[in-house]
């Protein structure tokens, strides 16, 4: 870890990645990787494609295993727990007790197409948290006056466009109160136009909660503005990571350099 | 009285009379309370009544399609009782190739072994071997291992179990056609495995089902004919019943496959209506 | 009641002659539909409405109805047209003409899946009808067709038994007989749904080495 972000990590970390590493057959996706996160910080991930920015993110959301390293979110070992006295691996039900604090927003949007918009923010309220209806409903409201689409309430998602999709999904993960938030490249799929509507939720979520945010993107400015930390991955591993105002202004690393180069010329 | 009557009856024949009382009789009803009247005006005619009456109850359906309905559709009503059970024996042998379709193909993708293993075991079974020599099989066969059916059950059981076994796979296949995003969303959303496919997977699943299961209820209905051939009184023996009384072969089985064609673009046309429910709301492009 | 071995060595060999009749009729059958079916399907793409129109009714009229209920029809009513052949014949015909309906969809979706490009290449080459269909259209369809057509020759050879129904001595039909001298079904019947089951199973693998060959994964 470089000495810029060093200062920020005086409190337990909420999130905590230890010479984690990954492969897919033979492709080694990430090496070695060490990462902390402080509660409440707001880490932009950036790096050419490949670099393994969105498998970190998968991983913590347990949607892949590590081959390697040690994960711990709010202290708790994600793969491992204790049974008997003894570090055993992870059963489905420690990860789900692991996944009620963190939430995800895909790229793809990954909406339920079958449920109307009311429904696709309610279902995992209700059914996971044991919300009741009435309550959950009260919620999802909440939720779409947040995003600005309370009269899509009804609306299946086969008829918004590309932003709105993109704004439910971060209601519905909203829903379930995750300490944690993982935003994988979630304007990539939109029109231009549409992207900035959702970065201003991104925007608004970042001022007006505690949530710690997580969020691989190619928007620099975007980056800049959000972010308490920037993180540079290349192939599977941090090259260089610190302020935003340094970062983007004075990178250390020549990689850093030339990878921003090539990004801020679009 | 009795030519007012005569005419009447005609008339009625006709269905230009007016009906008594202004409830709406059936044809034999109103020629039997002519009858019951005339029979009280003419004592001494009773028995000539009685006998007209029972010829008359067994012709007179007859006699009135046959001057309505031209041949060969004078043959329907002889067939009738024939597609009633057809349409039992469809319906009874879909219920069991429902559920069976969807324990296997569940099945399939379940973490035991030993649930994967039966399931592949049963649909290999079923598919690869003849659906009429299954029916044999358990009509002929069983028995001698204890277990006797009558054939309307046995032909629900086999045929069921039978096309139950392709549709499995069609279940298997819907489940696999929902993309893995959807999938993914659910776990970041913390949805149990269970209540992950029961509602997100398992619904949209069955949209993609449906054009094959459609197709499947018609090979059902297909495979109703061949219990015939162990004697149970569907459309296809009744067929056979008329053609060793008649010997209008070409007509009957005509009629036959008419009846069997109308009975299948029901279904198709069903399924197509079911297809449009189920996809409300979604920008759904299988439906024609 | 339980299973008797002896009976089942005794009668192997008249199954096994009847399997071969069995065989016969689904190779016969499938010529037939094979050779219907391309018919049915140029009919389809027939410039003429009406035409086209017809045989693609015509198909789905013989796809959804009952192969026994064909059956019985060329059965007894091929005879009044002066036509008296054997039930074996009678049975390959209507097995035929059956299963001709499903080869014409796979001819169809065979041809259809053709890209355009090549119909207009030969067009540019002035190929006539003929040798379109010869040179260019056939040689690129008939490939990934075949294990469809496989499938379908299996199907034939499970729908064999329905034969049974016309008095053709095939494998279900000798069953009967056997079960019906000796008064015990259970033996014949289930070396009948064996045999099936094994010709089925290979078959079964067979067409997925014809798929591995013929069908070109992208």
């Amino acid at each position: 870890m470089s000495q810029q972000s060093r200062r920020k990590l005086e409190v337990d970390p909420i999130l905590r990645m230890r010479r984690v590493r990954k492969s897919y057959g033979d492709l080694l996706v990430l090496d070695d990787l060490d990462l902390e996160v402080a509660p409440s910080e707001r880490i932009a991930l950036i790096g050419p494609s490949g670099s393994g920015k969105s498998t970190i993110l998968r991983i913590l959301m347990t949607l892949e295993r590590v081959d390697s390293g040690e994960i711990q979110i709010e202290g708790e070992s994600v793969w491992t727990y204790l049974h008997k006295g003894a570090q055993v691996p992870a059963n489905e039900q420690h990860l789900r007790k692991i996944r009620r604090k963190v939430g995800m927003i895909f790229q793809q949007f990954n909406l339920f197409p079958h449920m109307n918009v009311l429904r696709n923010l309610t279902e995992a309220p209700v059914r996971v948290l044991g919300l009741s209806s009435e309550e959950a409903r009260g919620r999802a409201l909440e939720l779409l006056e947040l995003i600005g689409l309370t009269d899509k309430i009804d609306a299946y998602p086969a008829q918004l466009s590309g932003g709105q999709k993109q704004r439910v999904a971060i209601a519905r993960a909203l829903a379930m109160r995750p300490r944690i938030m993982l935003f994988d490249e979630v304007t990539s799929a939109l029109d231009p136009e549409l992207v900035g509507e959702v970065l201003n939720v991104l925007r608004r979520l970042a001022r007006d909660s505690n949530i710690t945010m997580l969020i691989v993107t190619h928007h620099m400015r975007f980056a800049q503005d959000i972010a308490d930390r920037v993180v540079f991955l290349e192939a599977g591993r941090i090259v260089e990571e610190g302020l935003p105002e340094v970062m983007f202004s004075r990178p250390s690393h020549p990689r850093t350099r030339e990878f921003l180069e090539s990004v801020l010329e679009q | 009285m009795f030519t007012g009557g005569l005419i009447h009856f005609h008339l009625l024949v006709l269905r230009l009379a007016p009906r008594t009382g202004g409830r709406s009789f059936g044809l034999q009803t109103e020629v039997f309370f002519f009858l019951r009247a005339f029979g009280s005006t003419h004592p001494g005619l009773e028995p000539a009544v009685t006998a007209t009456r029972r010829v008359l109850c067994t012709g007179l359906k007859q006699l009135f399609y046959g001057v309505f309905m031209p041949p060969p559709f004078d043959l329907l009503p002889a067939l009738l009782s024939g597609v009633v059970v057809t349409v039992q024996l469809t319906l009874g042998a879909a219920v069991v190739a429902f559920v069976a379709a969807f324990i296997a193909g569940l099945g399939r993708f379940s973490r035991s072994r030993l649930q994967r293993s039966l399931a592949k075991i049963y649909v290999d079974i079923f598919r690869g071997t003849s659906a009429l020599v299954q029916l044999f099989w358990v009509y002929f066969g069983l028995p001698l291992l204890g277990i006797s059916l009558d054939a309307m059950a046995a032909g629900i059981l086999v045929l069921g179990l039978n096309v139950g076994a392709y549709g499995s796979e069609v279940v298997r296949g819907a489940i696999k056609s929902v993309p893995r995003e959807q999938v993914e969303a659910a776990v970041a959303l913390n949805l149990s495995e269970r209540q992950t496919l029961w509602y997100i997977v398992l619904p949209q699943a069955v949209l993609f089902m449906i054009p094959p299961f459609g197709n499947l209820l018609i090979e059902l209905l297909k495979g109703t004919a061949l219990v015939s051939l162990i004697t149970l009184s569907e459309l296809t023996f009744r067929g056979q019943m008329l053609r060793t009384a008649m010997f209008r072969s070409g007509e009957i089985f005509g009629v036959i496959l008419l009846l069997y064609f109308l009975l299948s673009l029901m279904i198709t046309f069903g399924m197509r209506r079911l297809e449009r429910r189920l996809a409300i709301g979604q920008d759904y492009g299988g439906v024609e | 009641m339980s299973f008797d071995w002896n009976l089942v060595l005794e009668i192997l060999p008249a199954l096994l002659s009847a399997f071969l009749v069995t065989v016969q009729a689904s190779l016969l059958g499938m010529a037939v539909a094979l050779l219907l079916g391309l018919v049915w399907a140029l009919l389809r793409r027939s410039g003429n409405r009406l035409v086209a129109w017809s045989a693609t009714w015509t198909i789905e009229f013989i796809r959804s109805t009952p192969l026994l209920v064909q059956v019985y029809f060329l059965f007894y009513v091929l005879p009044s047209f002066g036509l008296s052949w054997s039930p074996l014949v009678t049975g390959v015909i209507a097995l035929g003409l059956h299963y001709s309906a499903y080869t014409a969809e796979v001819y169809r979706t065979g041809i259809d899946n053709l890209p355009k490009g090549q119909w207009e290449a030969a067009m540019a080459l002035n190929l006539g009808r003929f040798d379109t269909y010869r040179s260019v259209v056939l040689p690129q369809a008939i490939p990934p067709m075949i294990p469809a057509l496989g499938n379908y020759l299996v199907a034939i050879f499970k729908e064999t038994p329905v034969l049974a129904a016309i008095t053709v001595n095939e494998l279900l039909q000798t069953a009967k007989l056997i079960g019906a001298d000796s008064f015990r079904y259970l033996e014949p019947l289930t070396v009948v749904g064996i045999l099936f089951l094994i010709a089925s199973l290979l078959s079964a693998r067979l067409v997925e080495k014809l798929e591995a060959r013929f069908v070109p994964t992208e």
